[in-house]
């Protein structure tokens, strides 16, 4: 695999791994909270 | 599907390898064909685990009356049934397939991110320990439903703890699976392979990972929130501390509908690819497809509360949720359409993957109208929780993915094995598994309209009959398993030579490829014109 492919496919999998992570703050801290 | 294979050079493809032998070769493989095996056989494992306690719940639900097991046990038979199922059989065996195909579909040489596949799939094993283990630790496993509703998961013992841990590491390792999977799709597709030109088995997953991204933390959090209520002194929904045990309902379904369709559209994708095959015809309406998989998508993640119609809500409310539903039935519609008008007029032949499909096609679309039965608030408050449910999501779980997943192991395993299956058996599979499904869950249908509650051990005289008949058809269904496995093993011991493209209709990159997939493929991308 070349160098800048790994680069591309290191930055998509960044992106949906924040997204994934936002979710779930945001879930806790929006709607959890919100019942404290 | 217009991709045209062109150019593609398997003169570097290399049936030999450099990677360790034995079990090392299994626990530290990064190939994802190996990976793919290892995800598919773990899901049949799973799936026995499964059939087992679904047999347990049916062998006391033969008769009136407490037999096999306490009434404690039972609800955790339901619940674990439920759990394995779902996350451990299905969802695995359509990553298995993704593992499997999408490389040799899009014409990559792996999956994008080869060793966090290899940890993906091992974080399976622990979690399933830890389900099917928490049956042995004091006050035994989960036993609120797959659903894990407070109030009962905050009250319950160290066993939901067990699976509240298991539901966690199940996400991770869908959400890294994901993440791989979109990853491949989205940058290492062939030269020439564009968005519109894959496979629709390459888009339904591409949507499905988009979606598991989206809610699998959704999951995470709700049961991070019941464990922090259950040791961390929270009240999230504990109604004793000001907590809200409805807000989990909205927050899982909000995650439980999607899930639904993470679990069906993979499904569509393996039909898609296996009407056209032995239909002899390119897929109908390719691109209303796509466009009608990713509405089904979008309008999953607005329909959640048609779970919880009798929670109390709003009539605003329950309208908008019923309209919101039944609209899933017109990009369905459209799906179904394009599957029918694919095989009008085209040279049919009946090989197993097709009579799955048919198979599919036929007890989907019948799980998809009691569906829109349910959908109906004021019919859904009679039928909620009955046995009607039961009936309606095993037809859209078990034909409907099980079905497709069958279609799909019969029509890939000559790639898979080098071997052709023996057809005689397939089709006994096929016909078995197709009379006892019918046998065991169409009758619940009439429990269900005639009051028969999900969830309980013993019932009413009046429910016996039906009880008798579904109890027998799920024990044949679970025995009619076993033939797929004989063919499995049979095919791979030997069996007649399958040429590199054993099924004449089919198209796509991967029959191109010899038969059984050298070790590694495509390390030269092919060019798709």
């Amino acid at each position: 695999m070349d160098e800048e492919l790994r680069r591309r496919n290191v930055r998509t999998a960044l992106w949906l791994a924040a997204t994934a992570i936002a979710v779930f703050v945001m879930f806790i801290v929006r709607y959890g909270m919100s019942s404290q | 599907m217009a991709a045209i294979p062109g150019g593609a050079d398997h003169s570097h493809d290399h049936s030999h390898d450099h990677h360790p032998s034995g079990l090392m070769r299994w626990v530290t493989t990064t190939n994802h064909k190996d990976i793919g095996s290892m995800y598919l056989w773990f899901s049949f494992a799973m799936f026995i685990v499964g059939g087992i306690m679904a047999l347990v719940i049916r062998a006391e639900l033969f008769q009136p009356g407490l037999q096999v097991v306490d009434p404690d046990r039972f609800n955790q038979m339901t619940t674990l049934h439920g759990l394995i199922m779902v996350f451990g059989a299905i969802m695995p065996a359509f990553v298995g397939f993704a593992n499997w195909m999408l490389p040799l579909m899009i014409g990559a040489s792996d999956m994008a991110f080869a060793r966090m596949n290899n940890w993906s799939f091992w974080l399976l094993p622990p979690a399933a320990i830890l389900l099917t283990g928490s049956l042995l630790v004091p006050g035994g496993a989960a036993a609120s439903g797959w659903t894990l509703y407070p109030p009962l998961t905050v009250q319950m013992g160290i066993g939901m703890d067990m699976a509240i841990f298991a539901v966690h590491i199940l996400g991770i390792s869908s959400i890294m699976g994901s993440i791989n999977i979109v990853t491949t799709i989205l940058n290492m597709r062939a030269p020439g392979m564009t968005l519109m030109k894959m496979p629709l088995f390459c888009w339904t997953w591409l949507i499905t990972a988009y979606l598991v991204i989206a809610v699998m933390p959704v999951l995470a959090g709700a049961v991070t929130m019941i464990l922090t209520d259950r040791h961390f002194g929270t009240s999230f929904f504990n109604a004793a501390g000001g907590g809200d045990p409805v807000l989990y309902q909205h927050i899982f379904w909000f995650f439980g509908h999607p899930e639904v369709y993470i679990i069906a559209i993979p499904a569509f994708g393996v039909v898609s690819q296996v009407i056209p095959a032995f239909s002899r015809k390119p897929l109908f309406g390719y691109a209303s497809m796509v466009y009608a998989t990713s509405s089904i998508a979008i309008l999953s993640f607005i329909v959640w509360a048609h779970h919880m119609y009798t929670v109390g809500m709003p009539v605003a409310g329950q309208l908008y949720f019923m309209f919101a539903t039944m609209l899933i039935a017109v990009p369905t519609g459209v799906k179904v359409f394009n599957w029918v008008a694919t095989m009008w007029r085209g040279s049919l032949t009946f090989e197993t993957p097709m009579l799955f499909s048919i198979g599919f096609l036929f007890l989907f679309t019948l799980g998809g109208f009691s569906g829109l039965v349910l959908s109906m608030t004021a019919v859904d408050v009679q039928l909620h929780d009955s046995y009607y449910v039961v009936a309606h999501f095993h037809y859209v779980m078990v034909a409907g993915a099980l079905f497709s997943a069958y279609a799909g192991a019969y029509y890939w395993l000559p790639k898979w094995t080098g071997h052709m299956y023996d057809e005689k058996l397939g089709k006994l599979h096929f016909w078995l598994s197709l009379i006892f499904f019918n046998m065991t869950f169409f009758v619940q249908h009439f429990l269900g309209l005639a009051g028969m509650p999900r969830r309980i051990p013993d019932y009413s005289l009046q429910f016996a009959e039906f009880n008798k008949i579904s109890s027998i058809g799920a024990f044949g269904f679970g025995l009619s398993q076993l033939v797929f496995l004989v063919v499995v093993l049979k095919c791979l011991k030997g069996g007649e030579k399958a040429s590199a493209k054993p099924w004449d209709g089919a198209e796509g990159l991967e029959w191109t490829v010899p038969s059984p997939a050298p070790h590694h493929t495509f390390e030269v991308p092919p060019v798709v014109k």
